[in-house]
């Protein structure tokens, strides 16, 4: 065997694993979303999902398309759109999530859980720079009504 | 000696396929399950995401570009779909 073929083994056995290993934190991460017991306990099934179940096997196809044979020059594309998706979504899950807790956090969504401490909540009333948003609504005659935030008053 | 590289690609899809396809039964138990809207959205996310990476190892399987590229587009769907559901929660309406 020569040098470049050991890489390209060494290329591919790397991807393959990564492949098998995110399928397992799929697993993992379904069986957690299932079994958790509230929606913030859910959000770190959610991560073990997005990235270890995401990124991790995308970031090994796009290693084993490298040197992937049967694909020809199509090989290159392949491989780039991988670490394309990679990227995307290892930047795009965390701010998804992110925002979504934020939303079922400030806008009450379905029932808190019990809490032991909620260092938010204790730190709200006296803090200037973030605003515990309350929605409120306006009626204007003949139009949509107008949605806006207001500060909580202390 | 060396590994044919198509034929191990291919036997271990099978096995990944199987775990992939019961991941994705049991989140959707939870995508049925979930007591609130924000549950629901947070598993379509984990499937959208867990679907896109799997569309790109079955395009190097199907050898098409164009099952891969679409994954692209699913990523960026899930992301819309958070973002989305906090601004109506949030601000009441969807100001694109």
């Amino acid at each position: 065997m020569s040098p470049l073929d050991v890489l390209y083994h060494a290329v591919f056995v790397t991807g393959m694993v990564f492949i098998v290993i995110g399928a397992i934190y799929d697993l993992i991460a379904a069986i957690g979303m299932l079994r958790f017991s509230d929606f913030y306990m859910r959000t770190h099934a959610a991560t073990v999902g997005t990235i270890g179940g995401a990124v991790l096997p995308v970031f090994g196809a796009g290693l084993v398309a490298l040197v992937s044979p049967q694909l020809g020059e199509l090989r290159f594309f392949m491989a780039g759109i991988a670490f394309t998706v990679a990227m995307l979504i290892l930047m795009v899950a965390p701010t998804g999530t992110h925002s979504l807790v934020s939303a079922v956090y400030f806008g009450r969504v379905g029932r808190k859980p019990r809490l032991i401490v909620d260092q938010l909540e204790e730190d709200l009333p006296h803090r200037e720079d973030v605003a515990e948003l309350v929605r409120e609504h306006r009626e204007v005659p003949g139009e949509q009504p107008e949605f806006y935030f207001r500060r909580r008053s202390r | 000696m060396g590994l044919n590289f198509e034929v191990v690609f291919r036997e271990v899809l099978y096995a990944v396929a199987v775990i992939y396809t019961l991941a994705f039964v049991i989140y959707g138990i939870r995508a049925i399950k979930g007591p609130t809207t924000a549950d629901i959205i947070l598993v379509v996310d984990c499937l959208s995401f867990d679907m896109a990476a799997f569309m790109v190892i079955l395009g190097i399987y199907f050898r098409s570009v164009m099952l891969a590229s679409g994954s692209i587009i699913l990523a960026l769907w899930a992301y819309m779909l958070d973002l989305y559901y906090t601004k109506y929660v949030l601000y009441g309406e969807v100001e694109v």
